[in-house]
């Protein structure tokens, strides 16, 4: 028994690192260090101080958390510290929500994996939640930092140089162009199109930028590879044990199709499980060549990396029992009715 | 002197004490390091993007695990 299983995992493990390491860690890997390395998120921080109107730094909260971090656990801090400064809770909370859920490495991982349609999806439903969570924190609490907001001190013209997107926008290409182009082909012609992509996006960081900033982004990139590899590789082989010992009857029971009580299923799923920055897509992407629906899928995709357990009680200690609460309340019922939504409509 | 670094724990924030520690044990800098690991006191602090360092109370570098090198940068002694 032990040994099917072990070998499930193993199994699983290398179908993982076969197709995937190349083509989508190792372009994701360089994206969320170069994220890390050339945005000024100090100075897009600075920019989301409190603002009079509502829409208008919700907006901002919501785009800035695209690019301000790219796992739960470094938006506590940011999303503290925006409140306390005076940033207002609605905004607070959706930068909490925003940054883990939708970031541009989970989105560009997510579009690699998973494919264009369930991209959107979750891009225009963590927005949507985003804005919902703003509302219902900041009716419910007021906003009671009010006496200690100030207007932002500058307008951020100087978060990213012009190479310095053009350098993003090539990484994000040689995460995306293989598993578009090369989707449906060999792996020989997906690696090819990588090479080329990742030699382009070398010859102009090579040309533009200095050899510190350079070292920089090695090491940055380094991080992540040592902090999440172990957990994408752990994840990997729990989903191909799971999928030993799971029936797939029993997934398609409880999330098959796209019904209230699937999506409700998977939601509470994400809510509770941790789910490390980038793990989510292929447990997903295991869950649904077992039969689960496109709405659970993307209301695990949302919750999975973007609230857990331990994750609670952190927000408990920040912001206090009734507000985490509320927060979880909020986004289980929201991302249950979400995925519902978009599993039944547009998906 | 008194360095305070901001961390909430994570990887990077444990380099980051371990290499402030090891670059002012190699100088021979008599400084009173403290490590604030509340997140609430860590907003209190000013401090966004942990690890932060912080010396005599004005925030230094945030955001990421500094080399040796920028650590010495730092305190005057690079």
């Amino acid at each position: 028994m032990l040994y099917t299983l072990t070998l499930a995992g193993l199994f699983a493990l290398r179908d993982y690192i076969a197709t995937h390491v190349l083509t989508c860690l190792v372009p994701a890997f360089f994206l969320a260090g170069a994220m890390v390395t050339f945005i000024d998120r100090q100075t897009i921080i600075n920019s989301l101080g409190a603002r009079s109107s509502k829409p208008k730094s919700f907006t901002l909260a919501a785009l800035a958390s695209f690019f301000v971090s790219v796992c739960s656990c470094t938006v506590i801090p940011i999303s503290s510290g925006l409140y306390y400064a005076g940033a207002g809770v609605g905004a607070a909370f959706i930068v909490l929500w925003v940054a883990p859920a939708a970031n541009i490495l989970a989105l560009v991982y997510t579009g690699a994996i998973l494919g264009a349609p369930l991209l959107l999806s979750r891009i225009a439903a963590a927005l949507v939640l985003a804005f919902a969570v703003g509302y219902a924190m900041s009716w419910i609490f007021g906003e009671e930092h009010n006496d200690r907001a100030q207007e932002p001190a500058a307008e951020a013209d100087n978060i990213i140089g012009k190479r310095e997107i053009i350098l993003l926008v090539l990484l994000t290409l040689t995460l995306l162009l293989p598993n578009y182009m090369g989707a449906g082909e060999s792996y020989l012609y997906k690696v090819t199109v990588w090479a080329i992509a990742t030699m382009v996006m070398a010859g102009y960081a090579y040309w533009t930028q200095t050899s510190d900033r350079l070292n920089e982004w090695a090491r940055e990139t380094w991080w992540f590879v040592k902090t999440i590899f172990p957990l994408l590789l752990a994840g990997v082989f729990l989903v191909g044990v799971l999928g030993e010992v799971l029936p797939e009857t029993m997934i398609r029971k409880y999330l098959g199709g796209n019904s209230l009580g699937a999506s409700f299923t998977a939601t509470l799923l994400g809510s509770v499980t941790y789910f490390a920055t980038m793990t989510e897509a292929p447990f997903v992407d295991k869950l649904m060549k077992m039969g689960m629906g496109p709405g659970p899928a993307l209301a695990l995709l949302l919750t999975g990396p973007g609230l857990s357990l331990p994750n609670w009680l952190a927000i408990a200690r920040v912001f206090g029992a009734k507000k985490a609460l509320v927060y979880v309340a909020l986004i289980i019922s929201m991302g249950t009715v979400t995925g519902w939504f978009f599993g039944t409509f547009v998906l | 002197m008194k360095i305070i670094i901001a961390g909430s724990g994570c990887a990077k924030c444990k380099a980051t004490e371990e290499v402030v520690r090891s670059v002012c044990a190699e100088a021979g800098l008599a400084a009173q390091i403290e490590h604030v690991y509340d997140i609430k006191e860590i907003a209190r602090l000013g401090v966004f993007l942990t690890p932060a360092i912080l010396i005599d109370g004005s925030l230094k570098m945030s955001g990421k695990a500094p080399t040796s090198q920028e650590v010495k940068k730092l305190l005057g002694i690079g």
